[in-house]
């Protein structure tokens, strides 16, 4: 990482240029991260300065994309977070399934690590009465998150999860399909639909009775976090829940929910 | 030389103990930051600030989000984030892919944490099996900042500060003892 160095006006001149050669805007991101990206992508396209890197957007649009599919940071792992999975399961779920129609939102979804945790939770209820919709931010990501498999990379991240979730005795519970083309075995009978949409330009009005919002503010700066948070509480129906990730926190939103356990981010939106 | 404002100490297998050594060390009012990067499994989630808190006088907690960097604390990277240090002197996290096996990654802190506080940080880059935080060592110098490695003879894990000795250049190596010591007196070495 040494050898580039790349500063403030470098990081602005990089992003500038990638809202005027594409759809997305990434200035309102954490500086950090938008640094990194910019170091580590340069360094495996072997450019060496910034100019270089800006004449190769100008000249190449898959360039481009390739950058930007390069900033959406997939969720890291299936079932991160196994306790508050067992949360989901246990407390959560089997309440909100009593509803004759239940719909879920996971927003900026690329990699598909929560849907199919999700598909695989409620699969055991074997309810039909549900409706997932997933937004993704790249046309890319319907098909991939539709046909991801797993490899054995994959299952080496998530297995200490599995091992820690209540009620699923072992991998192979959780898995289906040969080695490096493994499925998730849910038994979900609800739709999934899929939407391509930026959650920053959507009007939500009270559909949702659950958000599952994890690990995604954290790439937002806090005038951007800003904007996002009161989309996503408008988009909860009051009683409905909002999962965070664990150390993302709700700001100014903080007095429109409740937060219901101590130790997870899980929030219900409070009625009055 | 400017002041140091800022202590990040990077450590892996081998350096708990160390670690709970210099927080047993610094006084109450010591007046800097203290930011630690300790490499941990990712489902340990409970006990190990516990366990540190023990040790220290100080207040110690894993940061949320955004949240303010504020001087006389102690602050340890989460599991299974990395922790960057913003211009603004705020933490981000991310769960970006692992970094030399480690998320959280000495190196993702200590490099951002270098562009951030330049001249006013100390990076401590203790005993372990990897070569985590060498790469960012070395920013911290680049930028302006003192970089200290543990002398691999002292450490039980020598790989990390002789990749970090290797790749940073630093000059400063110092045994456990020391370090403390290096720390406690802090701006009268500078």
């Amino acid at each position: 990482m040494s050898e580039l160095k790349i500063f403030v006006p470098d990081v602005n001149q990089v992003y500038s240029e990638i809202k005027s050669l594409s759809d997305f805007d990434f200035i309102d991101y954490a500086f950090s991260f938008k640094r990194r990206r910019i170091i580590l992508f340069m360094k495996t396209q072997k450019v060496f300065n910034v100019d270089d890197l800006i004449y190769r957007f100008n000249q190449s649009d898959k360039f481009v994309s390739d950058f930007v599919r390069f900033l959406f940071v997939p969720q890291t792992e299936l079932f991160r977070d196994a306790e508050l999975w067992n949360y989901l399961n246990e407390k959560i779920f089997p309440k909100l399934l009593l509803k004759k129609d239940v719909n879920i939102h996971i927003p900026c979804c690329t990699g598909g690590e929560e849907v199919y945790s999700l598909m695989f939770f409620l699969g055991l209820f074997q309810s039909s009465g549900v409706t997932i919709t997933v937004s993704y931010p790249l046309s890319e990501n319907e098909n991939f998150i539709k046909n991801r498999k797993f490899n054995q990379q994959d299952l080496k991240k998530c297995v200490k999860n599995i091992e820690l979730l209540n009620n699923v005795l072992n991998p192979e519970d959780v898995f289906i399909g040969q080695t490096n083309q493994m499925r998730i075995n849910h038994f979900y009978r609800g739709n999934v639909n899929f939407k391509k949409e930026k959650i920053m330009n959507q009007q939500y009005i009270s559909e949702f009775d659950l958000v599952l919002f994890r690990n995604r503010l954290i790439y937002f700066n806090e005038d951007l976090q800003s904007t996002v948070l009161p989309k996503i509480n408008a988009s909860i129906k009051k009683g409905g829940y909002l999962i965070l990730g664990e150390k993302e926190i709700l700001g100014q939103m903080s007095g429109k929910f409740k937060k219901i356990t101590s130790k997870l981010s899980v929030y219900k939106k409070r009625i009055f | 030389m400017s002041e140091i404002k800022y202590i990040v100490i990077g450590g892996s297998a081998g350096s708990f103990q160390i670690v709970t050594k210099i927080l047993e060390a610094l006084p109450k009012n010591f007046p800097h930051t203290l930011i630690l990067v300790l490499h941990r499994l990712k489902h340990i989630k409970e006990g190990f600030t516990d366990a540190l808190t023990i040790k220290s006088q100080l207040p110690v907690q894993e940061p949320f989000d955004k949240e303010k960097i504020l001087s006389g604390r102690v602050y340890i990277a989460p599991a299974n984030y990395h922790l960057y240090v913003e211009p603004d002197k705020t933490f981000a996290l991310s769960t970006e892919d692992v970094v030399n096996h480690s998320r959280p990654s000495i190196d993702v802190t200590l490099s951002s944490a270098a562009y951030s506080f330049n001249n006013n940080m100390l990076g401590i880059v203790l005993s372990g099996a990897n070569s985590d935080g060498a790469v960012g060592l070395k920013d911290v110098i680049d930028f302006g900042g003192i970089a200290v490695a543990q002398d691999p003879k002292d450490a039980i894990v020598a790989t990390m500060p002789e990749a970090a000795i290797k790749i940073s250049g630093t000059k400063n190596i110092l045994s456990s003892q020391n370090i403390i010591k290096y720390i406690l007196n802090i701006n009268s070495n500078v």
